[in-house]
């Protein structure tokens, strides 16, 4: 209760003031990370009955490839 | 092409017609001027230039070859905060942070030319800086506050990170 009626700094100001916050543009991200691309289906309401990744894993600059059996249970 | 940011001489590898925020967000990792409006209206990418506020975004690296260079991380630090600094946190002027750099450079800028300015002064010194949460009410309490000489503890008006003072005008 001793927080109620109390001039409380905010957490944040320190930060603001001196330039040292991070906003999103801010941020650097490494160089050399993996960018990854969405593969969506040419086909509306189709249902997959099998998908084969091989041909795709074998192009070159290809790290990984995630599919729904990457998705944990 | 150099500069001086924050008193510290810097040569530069990037291009002339590089705007300065580009060169001190992308090139010096200095990153409390702002990509706002990029364009010149909303002071977020603020900076002082041989101590005057400038709109870094819409000056070219070329055309400051040489200059001195100043922004907040230049005025202080959390430890050794500048008068301004302080009471903009003391008196919350500062919500998301976005807008705060460039009220504040623009602040000190005021306060070098003019030690004692009226509210009305203070608010056409920062007509050029938008801020979306504050209401700029409780900005400029804090400018009047320092305007009027409070103290607080642990700040002072020295530029204890390099930001440079302004040097002296010629007369008008």
């Amino acid at each position: 209760m001793k927080a109620i009626g109390a001039r409380l700094p905010r957490y944040d100001g320190l930060g603001h003031v001196t330039g040292q916050s991070v906003f999103v543009d801010d941020v650097r991200l490494p160089q050399g990370n993996l960018w990854a691309k969405a593969l969506r289906s040419p086909h509306d309401s189709a249902r997959i009955t099998s998908f084969d990744t091989t041909g795709a894993a074998a192009l070159p600059g290809v790290s990984g490839i995630v599919t729904h059996e990457d998705v944990p249970r | 092409m150099r500069l001086a940011v924050n008193g510290v001489e810097r040569e530069l590898t990037s291009p002339p017609l590089m705007s300065l925020l580009s060169v001190l967000r992308e090139e010096l990792d200095v990153t409390s001027p702002k990509a706002g409006c990029q364009g010149g209206s909303c002071g977020t990418c603020t900076v002082l230039v041989d101590g005057e506020p400038r709109h870094s975004c819409l000056l070219p690296l070329g055309m400051v070859d040489g200059a001195q260079v100043t922004t907040v991380e230049g005025l202080g630090s959390p430890k050794h905060l500048h008068v301004l600094q302080a009471a903009f946190h003391y008196y919350y002027g500062a919500q998301c942070g976005f807008c705060t750099p460039g009220m504040i450079l623009a602040s000190v800028a005021l306060l070098d030319r003019d030690p004692s300015p009226s509210r009305r002064q203070i608010q056409n010194a920062l007509a050029g800086h938008m801020c979306r949460c504050t209401g700029y009410m409780k900005i400029i309490d804090a400018v009047e506050a320092v305007a009027r000489g409070e103290s607080f503890e642990g700040a002072d008006r020295t530029r204890s990170r390099g930001g440079e003072a302004t040097p002296e005008r010629a007369p008008a």
